[in-house]
């Protein structure tokens, strides 16, 4: 087989994406620029390091130093460059409409993400082919242990894939030349700051674990890495999911496989948390789990309560036709009122999985014995306890009564302008005006100290210690009290969309039951 | 019919992009889609390239239906939008090999296929040029050819000779004219209705999302000389036609408006220097009334032209007046 035949062969089951933007990218000045930047900054570092090296003599260890310096350019390359083209080269198929060309090509929104980030994965690998052989080298500088160096690597390189992959989301979630122009620059300033956070911990990473494979760290350093792996392989996923949403046309299922991804997220975390709190003795990491899931469901809860109510035809084809698999499932269908029952659904589970097992735990339960510490013994007032039972509350409570707050003033004063991206906006001032409430009452009445008065905190979800630390727990009660009101008030809505789903269910089956009888008119016709 | 729609609607809040519109057209013809902007062109096109969904109504395409198979529909059509959707740093040849690849095609099959979309768009020179760096009428002929890298079935072109010069515009019209002659089927938008008119077999004008009015061409001026639109519909029967007559004088004209209002049938004149262009509707006699009153009032007439009306006045009857 020549070498054009393997060629052709690599072509046909590559991605064409990757295929096309390789091609443009060996092609660009700006790509080749920057390979050509790259190579000489790794060899004037190669001199001053060999330079360095002769001066303070034979045996000296500046290995971790210029290690470092590489490790920087190929971070600022793989953290800030990198993402911020893959996220250009997606804007520009979507500002100049190339994108729809080939999203109704045999090319799904899958394929053409898998394909921005799998090009720019290739153009990364091409960059760190110039780098790894004058990083392998400053081995021989000492001051650095192989497996550190590796792991350094490897993991800088599995970073910049998670911020390859951001950056495609950020530009996929932007629709208007001005959106993209305004979510370059967020972007960018975004990647730089998190590139400088980066950098202190890599830093303090090489030069004082240099050698930390050789001593007892390695198991924490793992560990550690697994942990974040974890975390960051599924927000990785979310993300990919979120950009194939984004870029899926409007009539076809948008929300579903994102929906189930952040139900199966939570249950991955639930099982991470847990398993942290068992390892480390830390009960405090339950409470960050709390806390996490609540920040993170109250932005899910934002985007599924302010879908459009209407399902397209061709989502509403796939709703099934049992009835039992439309209640088990059906929330994870598109529209708002579904989108309540699987906000509501998901909230619901967290609590039982929040306060389950800690109560399981207690009861003395198996070999996680020592979790019962968080949930308060009985006649034991425990402030922990109590912290425990209403920071989750409170902040459901405040997603409901914020969410609710917006759903019923669009469903009822501005049915004309309910837009999802309206309404989006609208939770997000609300949350502003509820947090600057209290201190605009201090301004209008002259009192100070509005801290110290949790009903005046009330409006602001944004103080929750306030509830939580007093000792008195009114507030806090008539905050639940109103979190529940709403819930109460959308159980209405939620059964709307499940009598929705059956109505379409019923529809489907009248529009196949046309189908069929006119096949079944077609075929004497055929046969006569 | 290898493209039917029926009773299709897309609403948008209260706009009325399209509003129960049905039409269909056959194999080896080109339906001509015209309509004022906003009429719901581009929405009807969309819902046929499966890029949007319609409320109600069905919409199929080689008997599949747009709605439930969009993978299969996808397979069997090429669109060409009203814009170009060109690369940086890419040559025609890549271009158009990139489309192929995205269509499924592997190997030699895909070879073979841009290939042939080279030769039938006559881009073979073409093929080793950035496509960016294309004229506006060799783009429009790269695209023409991505449309038609999975060898479709059915086209559907928005406004494909849109800011073309007249001999790029012809060129591709002709193009579009093979692939009819090839058994395609094509839907083709274009503002430019004189020369859609020669090349269209079947025409649909819409309107605020309604169909304002289809037929072949030959029925659409059938219904003009039985005079049955509202603008020049005055024909007093007996075979009275509605048209436009341009007489050339050998010298400045305006003094002889007066004259030619005056003959039966005259609607309406314009004088443009030594032209009087002039709405006539009546029969063949009363127009050889009009020239002998000319030339019996010694008026130095060197030019009598009479024009049928064509697809332009139809649209502008259409869209403006209604049907009767």
């Amino acid at each position: 087989m020549t070498q054009w035949h393997i060629a052709e062969r690599i072509t046909d089951r590559s991605n064409p994406i990757v295929i096309k933007e390789v091609r443009q990218a060996v092609k660009s000045k700006a790509y080749i620029g920057l390979y050509l930047v790259l190579l000489f900054v790794c060899v004037v570092i190669s001199l001053f390091a060999c330079g360095s090296y002769l001066r303070s003599g034979v045996g000296s260890s500046i290995g971790d130093e210029v290690f470092g310096a590489f490790l920087v350019c190929l971070w600022i390359t793989g953290f800030v460059l990198m993402p911020m083209g893959a996220f250009h080269s997606l804007a520009k198929e979507r500002t100049e409409n190339t994108f729809e060309l080939l999203n109704i090509s045999g090319l799904g929104p899958g394929k053409i993400v898998r394909g921005k980030l799998g090009a720019a994965i290739v153009q990364l690998g091409l960059i760190y082919s110039a780098f790894v052989p004058f990083m392998a080298f400053t081995y021989f500088l000492r001051g650095i242990d192989l497996p550190m160096m590796i792991f350094l690597i490897v993991s800088t390189f599995l970073i910049s894939v998670f911020f390859i992959m951001l950056a495609i989301t950020a530009s996929a979630i932007a629709a208007t030349k001005r959106a993209f122009g305004l979510m370059r620059a967020g972007f960018f300033f975004v990647l730089i700051i998190l590139c400088f956070y980066i950098l202190g911990g890599g830093a303090s990473l090489i030069f004082f674990g240099g050698r930390m494979f050789g001593s007892g760290g390695l198991s924490e350093l793992l560990q550690a890495a697994l942990v974040t792996a974890i975390v960051l392989g599924s927000y990785f996923v979310i993300l990919y999911l979120l950009a194939v949403s984004r870029l899926t046309f409007l009539a076809d299922n948008r929300s579903t496989p994102l929906k189930i991804a952040f139900t199966v997220q939570s249950l991955i975390f639930a099982g991470l948390f847990l398993y942290l709190v068992i390892e480390t003795g830390e009960e405090e990491f339950w409470i960050v789990f709390g806390l996490l899931m609540a920040i993170q469901w109250a932005v899910v809860g934002t985007f599924v309560t302010t879908e459009p109510e209407e399902i397209s035809r061709r989502v509403a084809k796939t709703v099934a036709k049992r009835r039992i698999w439309r209640w088990l499932f059906g929330y994870f269908w598109p529209g708002c009122n579904l989108g309540w029952a699987y906000l509501t659904l998901n909230i619901v589970l967290l609590l039982v999985i929040y306060f389950g097992v800690p109560w399981i735990v207690s009861l003395g339960w198996g070999p996680v014995a020592r979790f019962g510490l968080l949930f308060p013994k009985p006649g034991a007032a425990s402030r922990n306890g109590w912290m425990f039972l209403m920071f989750p509350l409170l902040i459901v409570s405040y997603i409901f009564i914020f969410l609710g707050l917006t759903s019923i003033i669009f469903r009822v004063f501005a049915r004309k302008q309910r837009s999802p991206y309206v309404q989006r906006l609208f939770v997000v001032i609300l949350l502003a005006l509820g947090a600057a409430l209290p201190f605009m009452i201090e301004g209008l009445l002259g009192i100070f100290g509005t801290f110290a008065n949790p009903w005046l905190q009330l409006s602001n979800p944004f103080a929750l210690w306030v509830l939580v630390e007093r000792p008195r727990p009114g507030p806090a009660l008539t905050v639940i009290a109103l979190g529940l009101l709403f819930l109460v008030v959308h159980l209405r809505i939620i059964g709307r969309g499940y009598l929705q789903l059956g109505r379409i269910a019923k529809a489907n089956r009248a529009r196949q039951a046309q189908l069929d009888s006119s096949a079944a008119d077609l075929k004497p016709k055929a046969n006569g | 019919m290898i493209v039917q729609l029926d009773n299709v609607r897309r609403h948008f809040g209260p706009v009325k992009a399209v509003d129960d519109i049905s039409f269909g057209f056959d194999r080896g013809t080109i339906c001509g889609f015209i309509g004022p902007n906003g009429a719901g062109k581009t929405t009807t096109m969309r819902i046929l390239a499966t890029v949007d969904v319609p409320q109600a109504g069905e919409a199929d395409i080689c008997g599949h239906s747009v709605i439930d198979y969009p993978d299969r529909v996808r397979q069997r059509i090429g669109f060409m939008p009203d814009y170009f959707g060109t690369y940086n740093h890419m040559t025609v040849w890549e271009y158009l090999d990139f489309f192929g690849l995205t269509y499924g095609l592997h190997g030699k099959k895909r070879f073979d296929r841009v290939r042939r979309v080279m030769d039938f768009t006559d881009l073979k020179p073409l093929a080793e040029r950035d496509v960016s760096d294309l004229s506006k009428g060799m783009k429009q002929r790269v695209s023409l050819g991505r449309a038609l890298i999975n060898d479709p079935e059915v086209l559907i072109l928005d406004e494909p000779a849109a800011g073309l010069d007249p001999r790029a515009r012809i060129e591709v019209l002709e193009l579009i004219q093979e692939l009819a002659a090839n058994g395609k089927a094509l839907l083709v938008s274009s503002h430019i209705l004189a020369e859609l008119s020669k090349i269209c077999d079947e025409v649909v004008i819409i309107d605020r999302g309604k169909i304002r009015l289809t037929g072949t061409m030959s029925e659409i001026r059938h219904h003009l000389r039985s005079g049955r639109f509202k603008r020049g519909s005055a024909a007093d029967g007996d075979g009275a036609t509605a048209k436009k007559v341009t007489i050339t004088f050998s010298k400045p004209a305006t003094d002889a408006e007066k004259l030619i209002l005056e003959q039966p049938g005259v609607q309406e004149v314009r004088i443009i220097g030594t032209e009087a262009v002039v709405e006539h509707i009546g029969t063949q006699e009363s127009l050889a009334n009009l020239l002998k009153a000319l030339v019996t009032a010694e008026w130095p007439v060197v030019g009598f032209k009479s024009e049928q009306e064509g697809l332009e006045d139809v649209f502008m009857a259409v869209t403006e007046g209604g049907l009767e």
